[in-house]
């Protein structure tokens, strides 16, 4: 049984070891005052932080991946509300070919999605490069935006409505004076959550931006030049940026066994 | 007034098709619309280089290394979450309470970053190799960067959380008495596992298996960094071809591969999970 246990720590310290190293390394390495990325650390310094702040392709990307980021989830939202809502309150045929429509963008390979998305919208359809990158974020982050607002609607008992109806309310009124007030925080949570899904993105971003590029590929460019800290002082920050919206997002809605 | 009332009931069942209807277009007319243009426009020329692509050594060889590392991937989650899973499920709960917040570490963190940590911890001179000198363990830097197994320890580290969370939970639908009765009619430890334990958690295994596979044959990130130019996957080799080589007919030809592939690893596991439950 000893031996047991013993073998099970040290699986379990291998596993730590691979998931959380590669996240904690760069923390370190980011305070360092050498020119190159080197172990261990020497000295202590922020010169890093505020050379993430001197690239130009730096900041726009941050910018950049904050827009679409902003944009994508708010209609990915705005259109996930109506539908799940539909999906939710009526019985109709071909519901269950319906969910799987919209859970069909997570299931195509994002780089398949991306290339395909690269010959139809902009080699053919000619739309400029910024619809194509929004309407392509949008796309990857409607299976993540319909299960939030599906969730807290489950959790909804359809009596509320039903009851403000029968009291006289107009069903339009009832939907959003007593619905919405009641998945609010489901639709903060489903936002906050498509928002850092699309931050991250990289193929679709990758393939679908022609000119200006989103901040992950602004980071890959610099890679492919430079090895400094730099990218490391600015994971320091994305890691502090994306995590605690992630932490906020699960605080609102715990969404466990959806 | 009975016609009005008719028309005004069928405007109430046309309700939940008007509220579907924006992002049913939108989903429809960008992931269907752009599938059948690319199939329907250039359709004869897919199949001239399909002939020519599919049989091209850099294709098969990046076929090859594709599941070769999605493979590996598999096998070591399994190996490393396996006992972890059944450990934390029915012997000591607080493994499973540490991991089932770990876990989701890393999901919260663009893949980008990650594999950006690996490059600094497999590198020349990297914090492994600093390590392994320090303490005269090896006397030359080891080259793990930039080799198929820098790519497949950078996937397990993005993968590994979807083989834990699907094997552990197909071991909580394991209920505690079938363990009880077994070993109170006398089985050992081991009989309870193979005979209990492991064809109730097969299904989850397999779950995590199909996961791992698909994501592996789509990860573009981790590979192109951790990979360098030697280690090509299917999907390193079709941004060469769409943004290096400029030749789009061979590049639709690895999308459509990949998507095969996808679709065939999904469905095959999907029929074992079937068969197996029957069984």
């Amino acid at each position: 049984m000893r031996l047991v246990s013993s073998f099970v720590w040290v699986l379990l310290a291998t596993t730590l070891f691979i998931l959380l190293s590669p996240i904690i390394v760069p923390l370190t390495v980011a305070f360092s005052e050498r020119e190159v990325i080197s172990f261990p650390p020497t000295g202590f310094t922020l010169k890093w932080f505020y050379n993430a702040f001197k690239f130009k392709s730096l900041v726009d990307g941050f910018k950049l991946s904050l827009y679409i980021g902003f944009a994508a989830s708010s209609i990915a939202m705005a259109l996930s509300l109506p539908a799940s809502y539909a999906l939710f309150k009526y019985s109709f045929k071909g519901k269950s070919i319906i969910e799987n429509i919209f859970l069909a963008p997570s299931l195509m390979p994002e780089i398949v999605l991306s290339y395909l998305l690269l010959i139809y919208l902009i080699a053919f359809a000619r739309f400029p490069g910024s619809l194509a990158l929004l309407l392509g974020h949008i796309l990857i982050i409607t299976p993540y935006a319909m299960r939030y607002v599906y969730a807290s609607l489950v959790n909804l008992s359809k009596e509320i409505e039903e009851a403000a109806v029968s009291l006289g309310a107009h069903p339009v009124r009832a939907f959003l004076d007593v619905v919405v007030p009641n998945v609010k925080n489901g639709l903060v949570a489903g936002f906050i959550t498509s928002f850092v899904v699309s931050f991250n993105a990289f193929s679709i971003s990758l393939f679908l931006s022609y000119g200006a590029m989103p901040l992950p590929i602004a980071m890959w460019n610099y890679l492919q030049v430079r090895y400094d800290p730099t990218i490391a002082a600015l994971s320091c920050m994305l890691i502090l940026f994306t995590v605690t919206l992630t932490i906020i997002a699960r605080r609102i809605v715990s969404l466990r066994g959806v | 007034m009975e016609k009005e009332v008719r028309i005004k009931a069928s405007i109430t069942q046309l309700i939940p098709f008007f509220l579907l209807l924006p992002l049913l277009t939108l989903v429809f007319v960008l992931l269907f619309g752009s599938v059948i243009y690319v199939l329907a426009s250039s359709s004869h020329s897919i199949a001239v280089s399909m002939l020519e692509v599919l049989p091209s050594s850099y294709f098969i060889s990046a076929y090859i290394t594709t599941l070769k590392v999605g493979l590996m991937v598999v096998l070591l989650s399994a190996i490393l979450s396996y006992p972890l899973a059944v450990y934390g499920r029915f012997v000591n709960f607080k493994v499973e309470r540490l991991l089932s917040v770990v876990v989701f570490i890393p999901l919260m963190i663009n893949p980008l970053i990650r594999a950006f940590g690996w490059m600094i911890i497999l590198g020349r001179e990297g914090v492994l190799n600093s390590i392994l000198m320090y303490f005269h363990i090896i006397t030359h830097p080891l080259s793990i960067l930039y080799t198929e197994n820098a790519v497949v320890l950078g996937l397990l580290e993005l993968f590994f959380p979807f083989m834990y969370l699907s094997l552990y939970s197909s071991l909580e639908n394991i209920p505690e008495e079938y363990i009880l009765a077994a070993q109170s009619l006398g089985a050992g430890t081991l009989r309870v596992f193979l005979d209990i334990i492991l064809p109730l958690s097969i299904t989850g295994l397999a779950t995590g298996a199909s996961i791992i596979m698909a994501g592996c044959a789509a990860a573009f990130v981790t590979p192109s960094i951790l990979g360098g130019l030697k280690v090509k996957t299917l999907s390193v080799l079709l941004r060469e071809y769409v943004d290096i080589f400029l030749d789009w007919n061979v590049a639709t030809v690895i999308a459509l591969v990949i998507l095969a592939t996808t679709l065939l690893i999904i469905g095959v596991i999907n029929l074992v999970k079937k068969l197996v439950m029957r069984w």
